[in-house]
């Protein structure tokens, strides 16, 4: 892992246990970033599985391919700028799911992840928003990755 | 950034045969419509800020942004209550971001939310001494109507007070 913000393809999943660590109500401090669409976003890093080649032959055990900018109602990104895919672990199974070029950890102040705020509460369900970052140039969304496995499966 | 500190309440004052309220309001004009929002429900007044997009949210939230450490959702006035778009050379100001144009964000709490609301032609936390205009008269159907506490008329023109908390909760994005 970096947490520097450097590339990190290949990806060598980090060590932990999300679940403890949300149980012990720690805010994840490590996200692999990415952008789409010109939004920033995150996913936490122990929650992603590997990082590979956009175009790679799909892995047999993927349970969900995802489009996640039509998801997302984003603009559609170029095509040949979807060069990476970050595969995620879910209680559904595998998500694969298609982003940028810039794809790396960055490693977060607790202070700098804020909950969303109750006003657009009802887009962790519906956007699978789980919290809102503060990164160097500006403002990112962590993703639930179990909200977008539910999203995708619908 | 502008500070509010709202004051004790509404005062009241007796003129002619009625008693009439003088209450401190966030008065600003969106569209050709006059609002007002009460000065107990504004935290602050911010320049514009730089905005973050989010993803699925209706067209009237025009994004996140910092303000004081905090992450606060911005609410398109305009746009959430239908009122008419402002003309092409307003539309130019150089403060226009992603297709919305305002000078300046209104924190507000109501209802539990914390909400910055993008506003034009603000004429500041002023006390407004005004009489009832007839009910519905700028109101009336639209959805303005849905939001409104009351109708007054001031020298400027009729005044429209928003019933905050319930525009909040009109406005939330549910799940």
């Amino acid at each position: 892992m970096t947490p520097d913000g450097t590339d990190l393809f290949p990806f060598t999943p980090p060590q932990g246990n999300l679940e403890a660590e949300r149980a012990e109500g720690r805010r994840p401090v490590h996200v692999v970033r990415f952008e789409l669409g010109g939004v920033i976003f995150g996913v936490e890093a122990l929650a992603v599985e590997s990082i590979e080649d956009a175009d790679a032959p799909e892995k047999r055990d993927v349970t969900l391919d995802m489009d996640l900018a039509m998801l997302l109602g984003l603009d559609a990104p170029p095509e040949e700028s979807m060069r990476r895919a970050v595969v995620v672990k879910a209680q559904q199974g595998l998500l694969r799911l298609k982003v940028g070029e810039l794809t790396r950890v960055v490693s977060l102040d607790h202070e700098a992840v804020h909950e969303v705020p109750p006003f657009i509460g009802g887009l962790t369900t519906t956007a699978g928003i789980r919290s809102v970052f503060q990164g160097s140039d500006g403002l990112g969304f962590v993703l639930d990755v179990e909200a977008l496995g539910s999203v995708g499966a619908r | 950034m502008v500070r509010h500190r709202p004051q004790s309440g509404p005062e009241e004052k007796r003129e002619g045969r009625e008693a009439r309220a003088s209450q401190s309001m966030l008065v600003f004009r969106t569209g050709s419509v006059l609002l007002g929002i009460p000065a107990r429900y504004v935290d602050a007044l911010h320049a514009p800020p730089q905005i973050t997009p989010v993803p699925l949210a209706p067209s009237y939230v025009a994004g996140v942004a910092i303000l004081r450490g905090e992450v606060v959702p911005l609410l398109d006035i305009e746009k959430f209550l239908e009122l008419e778009q402002r003309s092409e050379a307003s539309s130019a100001s150089p403060l226009r971001q992603r297709g919305t144009s305002f000078e300046r964000v209104a924190v507000v709490e109501a209802a539990g939310m914390h909400v910055g609301v993008l506003c034009n032609e603000v004429r500041g936390i002023i006390p407004v001494s005004a009489t009832p205009s007839a009910e519905g008269r700028v109101t009336k159907g639209r959805m303005l109507g849905k939001v409104v506490a009351e109708e007054v008329n001031t020298e400027d023109g009729v005044l429209v007070v928003l019933d905050l908390p319930k525009l909040l909760e009109e406005a939330r994005v549910k799940l």
